[in-house]
């Protein structure tokens, strides 16, 4: 993990989120396992979540989970009720208006090494609020804990890099699994579209848009879900890209290309991965056809971590697993933390 | 402000409604008293109110920077009265509470900073200076708006605190110690709730573990065995110490919350009164801004039985026009007691003259500024808006029927204390009865000391000596070849709607009420032989 600090550290990340493929993916242990260090270093932090986290035991499975442990003066979000009942010393630096299940959302600073409970808000300029607050109150770094598997905060609007949990809770074959992994991983991946395409986009930043070699066909649509007769119409043999704000579907695609073939030449940008709802046998589909698809901005993925048991009561085998990933997943490191075992496929 | 008021029918008709929700308040407390806004019945508490706010506007646009740090900060003051009524009643406040009575205590100050800035000559926007407030709960002085249970509270909590963490210290030295023993006799990690799993494949590893005195054997899953560093007795003394200290610490907390919180108590009398001016400011201002949005000027209150209002206008009809681009002809009319009758062309904005006068009126009554270059008005009891516009379907009644029933209600006390408006009373019925029944209506109302006023286009309402004539101008300087090039059925009622003018014209009683229905049907190309038709059979008559 220590590379991990030092690649954040290196490219001046401020937000950084942990993702987990699903629930009890060992988020937790892998953001327990990163606070570590940065603690050692004396780097002051900043933790929020897109849900709750750290809490003893899981409300939803009723199984144990590990606390996040901070040290004295780590910035951190909570709740008023979470607060309310809180065994750790916290100063309370700022309560906010805004409303989650759990009460009005509370920032708050560690004045001991002590377990905490995180909480935070769901949508993204939630989040981005609550860095952007802790930054200004003193943190050097913000983590975000992304909660039940939404990988939405680990979305390049609001974080600079990530960090992906893998836990044998996705399936119970591993097989599956590793697949659905790896897929994530390819997806995180997807190149940048070019920087004059970006300039282009920015002022239409929310609107469907067709780049043609030298126009730009702007057309006012809140969704491009099952939008594709529409988009169809406005695909020619000029267009070069096709520019979907909202979330890409297969059905869309799908709908596209029944309509009109030109779409095989064209790239398809989408505002960041986590906008990207293909299947990996769909996004296999989408490359035989020969469409590239492409993101506004991409993401950074600075590691993936392992968690072979699932609290359903089946495990994997740590090493298969690992090994099996790493087969898969190449250039970035796998961890398994509770082991201690760090796996880079350099191919 | 009292209760009992103008009573009026139906302030949804003439848009009240609509208008007071213009009123925006930032905090809950002006929402509240926003809510309590009535009509008024004491002429001088109405005149006195509304210098007081003639003052505020005059305050609000020459101190524009002040006006705007105040306005943020009252978006920001929470409503605390519950907490601070629960220091009075001897309760402790937790935390969380306190935190926010300083953030709001500060915050008072600052408004009461920038309030003391405005200068302020009969009417006083003053605060309270709660600065005992942040002494008591910034030991430190710093300002800032954070808050813990910090150890200048109290010497107890804080030597309590000293020892837990020397305490603590020890305690972490020792465990790291035992840490550091078993990753040297094991090679492996030891987790930050001390413990230490181990693969079972590992079996020599595991023998070692279950034999050393190191660790202790706590739970196994199919593939791992987990571990916990046994404490040795030095540990487990300093825990039970630690954790005997973290009680002695939560009951100091508790003493120092008592403390904090009996000292609120006693400064409590004047932040809720505080709360109170916050109430009135924001509320004043509020209608300061209702005011200034829609340029509305003070009006004169007059003891006498009697409205005059100069270029009026109808808030929420004149932004709908804008729309549209086209501008609201303002309204001029000045009735007393007894009937005042508008004649005038369909279309010519009868209604709206009335809808306008019933707003203004009641605008007045609420102490609001109204919209107009001038008003004058008296103190009415009840305002009788009748139009036929709307049936009143829960009660079964059908136009006619709901309007026979108000005007029955209406004239029942058509006193000096009555405004009574009634837009074309009948004109759903047959025009020979509709015409008798607003003839013999306006005959009873002309005895009346009440003012009314009617509309109508019923030919011969207007001619009595005794009552006011007024004429709606309409279309009176265009002529149908203006319209004739239009075929679009839009654009002729784009120009009728531009070139239709409805500002009043006070006439003759004997001048003849305009007919203008004919013409109005063909500029809005109604098929040229039925206008003839209808024209021809006019002749006959």
């Amino acid at each position: 993990m220590k590379r991990v600090l030092k690649h954040i550290v290196d490219n001046h990340y401020k937000n950084i989120s942990v993702v987990g493929l699903s629930k009890n993916a060992g988020k937790t242990v892998a953001l327990n396992g990163l606070l570590e260090y940065f603690f050692e270093a004396g780097i002051r932090l900043g933790l929020t979540s897109s849900g709750r986290d750290g809490e003893r035991k899981d409300v939803l499975t009723n199984t144990e989970k590990p606390g996040i442990f901070v040290v004295k003066g780590t910035l951190f979000s909570t709740t008023d009720a979470l607060y309310k009942k809180a065994k750790y010393p916290a100063e309370i630096l700022y309560i906010g208006e805004e409303k989650t299940p759990l009460g009005r959302v509370l920032l708050a600073r560690a004045m001991e090494d002590s377990f905490i409970e995180i909480a935070g808000l769901q949508s993204n300029s939630g989040l981005n609020f609550l860095c952007d607050k802790m930054i200004s109150l003193g943190a050097n770094y913000c983590f975000i804990d992304g909660s039940i598997n939404r990988q939405a905060s680990a979305s390049p609007q609001i974080s600079d890099a990530c960090i992906l949990s893998v836990g044998a809770a996705y399936s119970r074959s591993m097989d599956k699994t590793v697949e659905i992994a790896a897929h994530t991983v390819n997806m995180f991946r997807i190149k940048e579209v070019n920087s004059e395409i970006r300039k282009v986009l920015l002022p239409v930043f929310n609107k469907c848009c067709f780049i043609e070699e030298k126009e730009v066909k702007v057309i006012e649509q809140l969704t491009a879900l099952n939008a594709g007769a529409n988009m169809a119409k406005e695909i020619n043999s000029k267009t070069k890209y096709v520019y979907i704000p909202g979330a890409l579907v297969f059905n869309t695609l799908e709908s596209i290309l029944k309509k009109n073939r030109l779409l095989k030449q064209c790239t398809i940008v989408v505002q960041d991965p986590t906008k990207i709802f293909l299947t990996p046998k769909e996004y296999l589909w989408v490359q035989k056809q020969g469409i590239e698809i492409q993101v506004f901005k991409e993401m950074k993925l600075l590691g993936v971590t392992i968690n072979p048991y699932a609290p359903a009561g089946y495990f994997y085998n740590g090493n298969a697993f690992m090994e099996m990933l790493s087969k898969r997943i190449s250039r970035v490191p796998i961890y398994d933390i509770i082991r201690n075992e760090v796996i880079v496929n350099e191919m | 402000m009292k209760c009992d008021g103008l009573r009026t029918v139906d302030t949804k008709k003439m848009e009240l409604n609509e208008v007071i929700s213009m009123l925006n308040p930032f905090t809950m407390m002006g929402i509240e008293e926003k809510s309590k806004m009535s009509f008024y019945t004491d002429i001088e508490e109405l005149k006195n109110c509304f210098l007081e706010l003639e003052e505020a506007k005059f305050n609000y646009q020459s101190h524009k920077e002040e006006v705007n740090k105040v306005e943020n900060l009252l978006a920001h003051i929470k409503d605390l009265r519950y907490s601070l009524g629960c220091t009075i009643s001897g309760q402790v406040l937790n935390s969380i509470e306190l935190f926010e009575v300083k953030q709001c205590g500060l915050r008072m100050q600052q408004i009461k900073k920038y309030l003391d800035l405005i200068r302020h000559d009969n009417f006083s926007l003053e605060m309270n200076d709660v600065g005992e407030l942040i002494k008591i709960l910034d030991p430190k002085n710093e300002g800032l708006e954070t808050f813990y249970i910090y150890d200048d509270f109290s010497l107890k909590l804080s030597e309590i605190r000293k020892r837990k963490r020397e305490c603590g210290k020890i305690l972490k030295l020792e465990i790291e110690n035992l840490k550091k023993q078993v990753q040297i006799a094991f090679d492996v990690k030891v987790s930050q709730e001390h413990f230490v799993r181990v693969s079972k494949d590992q079996k020599e590893r595991i023998e070692k573990m279950n034999q050393s005195h190191l660790l202790k054997y706590d739970s196994e899953t199919y593939m791992q065995i987990q571990y916990k560093i046994r404490y040795n007795d030095k540990t487990i003394k300093y825990l039970e110490l630690l954790d005997g200290l973290k009680e002695n610490e939560e009951e100091e907390i508790f003493q120092v919350q008592k403390k904090l919180s009996q000292g609120i108590a006693k400064i409590a009398p004047k932040i809720l009164e505080n709360y109170e001016r916050i109430a009135k400011l924001d509320f004043l201002w509020a209608k300061v801004r209702l005011a200034i949005k829609m340029d509305g000027k003070r009006p004169e209150i007059s003891s006498k039985n009697y409205i005059s209002i100069k270029n009026g206008f109808h808030p929420i009809v004149a932004k709908n026009l804008k729309e549209t681009n086209i501008l609201f002809q303002p309204l001029s009319i000045t009735c007393e007691s007894g009937v005042t009758c508008i004649t005038g062309a369909n279309m010519g904005g009868k209604t709206v003259c009335l809808k306008t006068t019933a707003l203004l009126v009641s605008m007045m009554h609420l102490g609001l500024m109204v919209p107009c270059e001038k008003m004058a008005c008296g103190l009415f009891e009840k305002l009788w808006l009748i139009t036929g516009d709307e049936q009143s379907t829960k009660k079964g009644l059908s136009t006619f029927g709901s309007e026979i029933s108000e005007v029955k209600e209406a004239i029942k006390t058509a006193d000096k204390n009555t405004l009574i408006l009634v837009d074309e009373l009948a004109s759903g019925t047959n025009p020979e009865e509709g015409q008798a029944l607003l003839m013999a209506l306006k005959d009873y109302l002309k005895r009346c000391p009440a003012i009314s006023i009617l509309t109508t286009h019923y030919d011969g309402i207007a001619n009595d000596s005794m009552i006011k004539h007024y004429q709606v101008r309409g279309l009176e300087n265009t002529s149908i070849e203006e319209v004739a090039n239009l075929n679009d059925e839009n654009e002729r009622l784009v120009w009728l709607k531009k070139h239709m003018d409805y500002s009043l014209k006070e006439v003759d009683t004997f001048a003849d009420v305009p007919k203008d229905a004919l013409r109005i049907a063909r500029m809005m190309g109604l098929e040229e032989s039925v206008v003839k038709a209808a024209e021809t059979i006019l002749e006959k008559k």
